[in-house]
């Protein structure tokens, strides 16, 4: 079941008003829930249901035997177990395959038959959750739930299919106590889930249809400029799509009650591609740095190693976007820019890398926010063994939250100019490496580029409309905050009547400009 | 300020969530009319609710910061979210009943389909004799879509009556002679436009990168279109608004993957999937939409073979389906049926994995077992193309 369908919209009004008349009974409210979540997932296919039900009973059952035992062979068996279900069912024929054409090429015979195993929809979402829990449970972050907790963890819809990824330590502690009825944040949800339609019908997959899609699908039929405005057209679409889906399924959970993370922070906005990394699907950037990064020494060892790791981690992020050869080559990319600009800032500011105590800048809502400083809690030392053992949410927000110098070396060293020219150098590689992340293989991508430069020719189907809609996806990130503050208070001063009738009649606006026209599936689903 | 050492990417720091319960959970037994006591509930609970703003609570974004009293004002009992929520559904499921009607045509046969149109379809014909859908349309037009005529019944059925019945039409037109093939040129190439289903999603862009520089194919993709459900996208009104807008030498179709299903027809008879009356409906549909594209005999029609399919009872359909356009082929004049079958299968039958062209294995078919992959597609094209050349005696 995907969010803007009428499934859902029945769906949900149902959930909606039973979770809220259960709330106040979790014997009776979480047993409702999961099997609506279940039913939710296996709306469109039965049979991946007992696969999250197999998931969660092994992880639980994991959890509990390294909570009793504390053997990492206990941890080790459970994360071979979630990554072979996500081998088997995500990466076996791309990897069959790729034996089969090497061995073929040596004139060897394939040993591993060639099979087509289905992708169960957001298997890659919640086998992260299920790690992470597992992995906290072993490093004493979070005691193991009871099971049905944890299978609502696992499964609770408006995160199952395509996240964000929420940690054990956000989502169990909220299913301690009953979510308060008398205060549902309605505003901000309505907010989000329309300005997420927005982004989705009426940006994202305008971009896609008018654009995107056909100069991808046929690069040798389009020119420079179709092709140049292609690539920043993605750039705006993969956002937009899926911000949109996640800005969805947070209103979605805080009409519940529930409160996700953000996922993204005006990414494109970023002045260095680490701060790229720190805005762009925030919740899978601190689960690689968590559970990847950080075990494998982070940057302690040295400059070398902490190269290698970030290689590693950022192509296996490039990975598990899926299984081809642009991703893992995406990835990589990724990571050897990190590392180039790594090296680049030690060389200006003169120091080694190692030298210098590790402390993550704050992203900017979170400098922006009033949080309270707390200065008991020391800043996270990247050469500690503490800050892989322990990565917590906990101990990572509130080691950076109070930090307010961390106001952002860019701003400081660079002025607006430079800042600015960061900026552009920022969006245009990772626009450049979105080529891949679109491109069905390397020849087309390869082709996209030759053409970026040689085709010269007119450009009908860069539209107006297109334009405009481009321009749109990127200036959201420039709108001012209290632009947003001022809306809300104003939508939330209104009463019941005058707030349904600007809601409907603003959805009624968003499906007219799309027409009688399926929305796409949300780019994400495939993950 | 401090420069952080960790270069890899991270996210902002995640959110600090409920402190754990300091005691007994508050057991509020007011279910949706909210408003708790503040007596139950220990006040830190409340304040990461109150933050949160929509995200975790440690980290707001812009647009979702709370945390301050605009945050508790924003925050509502239950049961008006609910109304807010269910009100705005419901008004939209009224005014947007056409649209509702429409999504519910386009799905699968089943009991949610059958359940949405048994709902919407009272309420379409009530909304549109009190003019309730006149907003709907109004803004559809504004935004310069087409509206559908509310009840109109669609060329695709009644032409295809009309040659069950004998009785002459778009279907029943003698053949014409065929207009002579030019030699395209690089500066003047053959206009070809691959349409059709979602089959052609994958194909039609394929055909585009490979073909030689003298022809230049176009794609349009109708997805989750067929000739059984012309309520729900009326082939034959498409077709001549292709051919107006497009003017193709040659259209090459690939359509029939949602036709596994029965057939309606305007009187209300039901033709089961599989059966020879529906097979029989389904020629003389086809043989209306190609008469169209064709124009009998103006321009070249290409229909291509349905690939074998991994269900068993969906390659029955599909069998049935090959016969009857490779039939209704026959009868229009510049139409033609070509059989992907030998190159798409093994042995006739249904394989993930074919041979590409260089000899090895490619992984040929979609995980759906019905749509072809980027090499599947590929094999397909390469076909295509060879038909092409040898028609259009192509370098």
């Amino acid at each position: 079941m995907i969010f803007p369908t009428i499934e859902f919209a029945a769906f949900f009004v149902v959930v909606m008003a039973t979770s809220w008349l259960l709330m106040p009974r979790p014997a009776l409210w979480k047993p409702f829930i999961l099997p609506a979540s279940y039913f939710f997932y296996g709306f469109a296919d039965a049979r991946f249901v007992l696969l999250i039900v197999a998931s969660t009973l092994i992880n639980q059952a994991a959890a509990w035997a390294i909570h009793r035992f504390r053997d990492r062979r206990i941890l080790a068996a459970a994360i071979a177990c979630d990554l072979g279900l996500l081998g088997w069912f995500k990466y076996y024929g791309f990897f069959a395959l790729s034996v089969d054409r090497a061995l073929t090429d040596a004139g060897l015979p394939a040993p591993l038959p060639l099979l087509q195993v289905a992708l169960p929809i957001g298997i890659s979402f919640f086998t992260f959750q299920a790690l992470s829990y597992v992995i906290d449970v072993h490093r004493g972050i979070t005691p193991p739930a009871p099971l049905l907790d944890f299978a609502v963890y696992e499964a609770f819809f408006p995160h199952l299919v395509a996240g964000p990824i929420v940690r054990a330590s956000e989502f169990l502690p909220q299913l301690a106590t009953p979510r308060d009825p008398a205060r549902v944040p309605t505003t901000r949800a309505a907010f989000l889930i329309l300005g997420g339609l927005i982004k989705k019908v009426v940006l994202a997959d305008v971009i896609a249809s008018r654009l995107v899609d056909p100069v991808f699908d046929a690069p040798g039929q389009h020119s420079s400029t179709e092709i140049g405005v292609a690539i920043y057209g993605y750039a705006v679409q993969i956002y937009c799509d899926f911000s949109a889906y996640s800005d969805i399924a947070i209103g979605i959970a805080l009409l519940l009650g529930f409160r996700f993370p953000d996922n993204f922070d005006r990414p494109y906005a970023a002045r260095s591609l680490q701060e790229f990394w720190r805005r762009w699907h925030m919740t899978l950037s601190r689960w690689l740095r968590d559970y990847v990064y950080l075990p494998l020494g982070g940057s302690r060892r040295g400059r070398r190693r902490t190269h290698l790791n970030l290689m590693i981690t950022m192509t296996l992020g490039g990975l598990w976007h899926g299984a081809s050869w642009t991703f893992v080559l995406w990835g990589a990319l990724h990571g050897a820019a990190l590392v180039t600009e790594r090296r680049l800032r030690a060389r200006r500011t003169g120091r080694t890398a190692t030298a210098r105590p590790a402390q993550m800048p704050l992203p900017r809502a979170e400098r922006a926010a009033d949080v309270p400083a707390q200065p008991n809690v020391p800043a996270i030392d990247s050469g500690t063994e503490a800050s892989s053992t322990a990565p917590t949410s906990r101990a990572v927000g509130l080691a950076t939250a109070p930090a307010p110098a961390a106001a952002g070396t860019a701003a400081r060293v660079a002025g607006p100019v430079r800042g600015w020219a960061a900026r552009l150098a920022v969006f245009h590689f990772v626009c450049a490496t979105w080529v891949l992340f679109r491109a069905p293989d390397l020849d087309t991508a390869g082709r996209l580029f030759a053409r970026l430069f040689t085709a010269g020719g007119p450009a009908p189907l860069v539209t107006p409309s297109v334009v405009a809609a481009i321009a749109v996806g990127l200036t959201t990130a420039a709108v001012p905050q209290h632009w947003w503050t001022r809306a809300q208070a104003r939508f939330t001063q209104m009463s019941l009547g005058p707030q349904i009738a600007l809601l409907t009649m603003a959805m009624m606006v968003i499906y007219a400009v799309v027409g009688q026209q399926d929305v796409a599936p949300f780019i994400y689903f495939r993950f | 300020m401090t420069e952080r050492d960790d270069a890899v990417p991270t996210g902002p720091p995640a959110s600090a969530p409920d402190p754990p319960p300091a005691g007994p959970p508050p057991q509020t037994r007011r279910g949706l009319r909210g408003r708790p006591s503040t007596r139950d509930r220990p006040p830190t609970r409340d304040r990461p609710l109150d933050r949160s703003a929509g995200s975790a609570p440690a980290q707001p974004s812009p647009r979702h910061r709370a945390g301050s009293p605009r945050a508790a004002a924003d925050a509502v009992p239950a049961r008006r979210a609910l109304l807010l929520v269910v009100a705005v559904l419901g008004l939209l499921a009224v005014l947007r009943a056409p649209a509702m009607v429409h999504a519910g045509e386009g799905m699968r046969p089943g009991l949610t389909r059958t359940l949405l149109l048994g709902a919407a379809r009272p309420v379409e014909r009530v909304t549109h004799l009190v003019r309730l859908d006149t907003p709907d349309r109004w803004l559809t037009r504004a935004f310069g879509h087409r509206t559908a005529p509310h009840g109109g019944a669609s060329e695709l059925a009644t032409a295809a009556s009309h040659a069950a019945t004998g009785r002459t039409g778009t279907t029943g037109a003698p053949a014409a002679p065929l207009t002579p093939l030019r030699r395209p040129t690089a500066a003047d190439p053959l206009r070809v436009l691959v349409t059709g289903d979602s089959l052609t999603e994958s194909l039609g862009p394929t055909i585009t990168n490979t073909a030689p520089d003298t022809v230049r194919a176009q794609t349009e993709t109708r997805f989750g279109t067929g000739l059984v459900r012309p309520d729900f996208f009326d082939w034959a009104a498409h077709a001549r608004v292709q051919v107006a807008e497009r003017d193709p030498e040659l259209v090459i179709v690939a359509m029939g993957g949602n036709d596994g299903q029965g057939i309606t027809l305007a009187d209300g008879t039901v033709l089961p999937a599989g059966s020879a009356e529906w097979a029989a409906e389904y020629q003389r549909r086809a043989g209306v939409v190609m008469r169209i594209w064709t124009a009998d005999g103006a321009r070249r029609l290409l229909w291509l073979s349905l690939p074998p399919a991994r269900s068993d009872r969906l390659n029955g359909y599909f069998r049935q389906l090959n016969a009857a356009t490779e039939a209704a082929a026959a009868g229009v004049s510049g139409a033609s049926y070509l059989d992907l079958a030998p190159w798409l299968s093994k042995d006739g039958a249904y394989s993930d994995y074919l041979t590409g062209a260089d000899g090895q294995a490619v992984l040929a078919r979609s995980h759906d077992g019905v749509h072809l992959a980027l090499d599947g597609a590929r094999i397909a094209a390469a076909h295509v193309i060879d038909n092409i050349r040898s028609t259009w005696r192509l370098g």
